[in-house]
């Protein structure tokens, strides 16, 4: 795939993983009662470039329910804080089957 | 003033007064930094509402401008924050600390 | 047409942005107080952009609405990851983000 089909499919994704997450961070704060715990945990990054890593941590930030608190390049490691707790495992897949691969393939996989 | 301009203005008076109630009770100061955040959403929906009702762009001028700096503040006290090396003892924290 | 389209839309956003407020509220601790303020808000704040836009229907309003949006979209990144970092110092210390929970599923 060309750059800018990357770019484009990445905002596509990114739009609906929006939509998604958005509707099901609405349903976390209505339903008053078995709210799961929060969680924070660290996920393991793709080798990245640092505008790569810095744009990934935005992405994740902008979707609803995921926040990037902290980038650690020389580790390769991001720390997330998850609204929804209850299953970290599939929210870090979901990040990278969604993010991962198109940010690498738009800024390159070394830190330069 | 039009229906539009209403709804908007009605969201972000009920947002601004839960965040001011999040903001009163805390209890930490990073609590009401959150909430200083939502009146700072509630604010740039308010000058939307006004363009809105009046009907002219300069209030959508204010809105950019708000949209553009707003985050300074929210950084600001969030960095107040970070590097402060306690959490002062406000004269109702004994209160609230029994009621719990 | 569009002004109606535009009316739901800002009803959407207003909704989301008492939602936004609820979530301060409600939510346990600071870290997950600030995904509602933050994300929430910007999101309805998108929401009335797109809806104004379209009520007004008009070019100066829709180009400036979407300055707006891009401004919000440009700094919303920054200060959530700000408040996360205040909010994660102040709730649980400065040494909880190297103790977190590694997650790694197999590639």
């Amino acid at each position: 795939m060309s750059k800018p089909l990357h770019a484009l499919v990445l905002l596509l994704r990114f739009a609906l993983s929006v939509l998604r997450s958005g509707v099901h961070t609405a349903s976390l704060i209505l339903r008053l009662r078995s709210r799961p715990e929060p969680a924070l945990v660290r996920m393991k990054l793709a080798p990245m470039s640092e505008s790569g890593a810095a744009l990934l941590g935005s992405l994740v930030t902008l979707t609803p329910g995921t926040t990037a608190v902290d980038i650690d390049l020389e580790r390769g490691e991001l720390l997330l804080h998850l609204l929804d707790g209850s299953d970290p495992a599939a929210t870090v897949r979901g990040i990278r089957a969604e993010f991962e691969g198109h940010v690498v393939a738009l800024f390159g996989a070394r830190p330069t | 003033m039009s229906v539009a301009a209403l709804v908007v203005c009605a969201g972000a008076a009920a947002a601004i007064a839960l965040g001011v109630v999040r903001m009163l009770l805390g209890p930490r100061r990073a609590d009401r930094i959150v909430a200083f955040d939502l009146l700072f959403s509630a604010g740039v929906a308010f000058a939307i509402a006004a363009a809105l009702a009046t009907g002219r762009t300069e209030l959508l001028d204010v809105a950019i401008g708000l949209s553009l700096v707003g985050f300074v503040g929210t950084i600001g006290w969030a960095r107040v924050v970070e590097r402060a090396p306690e959490e002062p003892r406000s004269p109702t924290a004994g209160y609230r600390e029994r009621r719990r | 047409m569009s002004a109606t389209i535009g009316l739901v839309f800002l009803v959407l956003g207003a909704a989301l942005l008492v939602l936004a407020g609820v979530g301060v509220l409600v939510l346990p601790d600071a870290l997950s107080r600030q995904h509602a303020a933050t994300k929430s808000g910007t999101l309805a704040l998108a929401l009335v952009c797109l809806g104004a836009a379209l009520h007004v229907g008009e070019l100066d309003w829709a180009l400036r609405l979407a300055v707006i949006f891009g401004f919000l979209l440009a700094t919303l990144p920054i200060s959530s990851n700000m408040l996360a970092r205040a909010a994660l110092r102040e709730v649980e210390g400065d040494e909880a983000g190297r103790s977190a929970e590694l997650v790694d599923p197999p590639r």
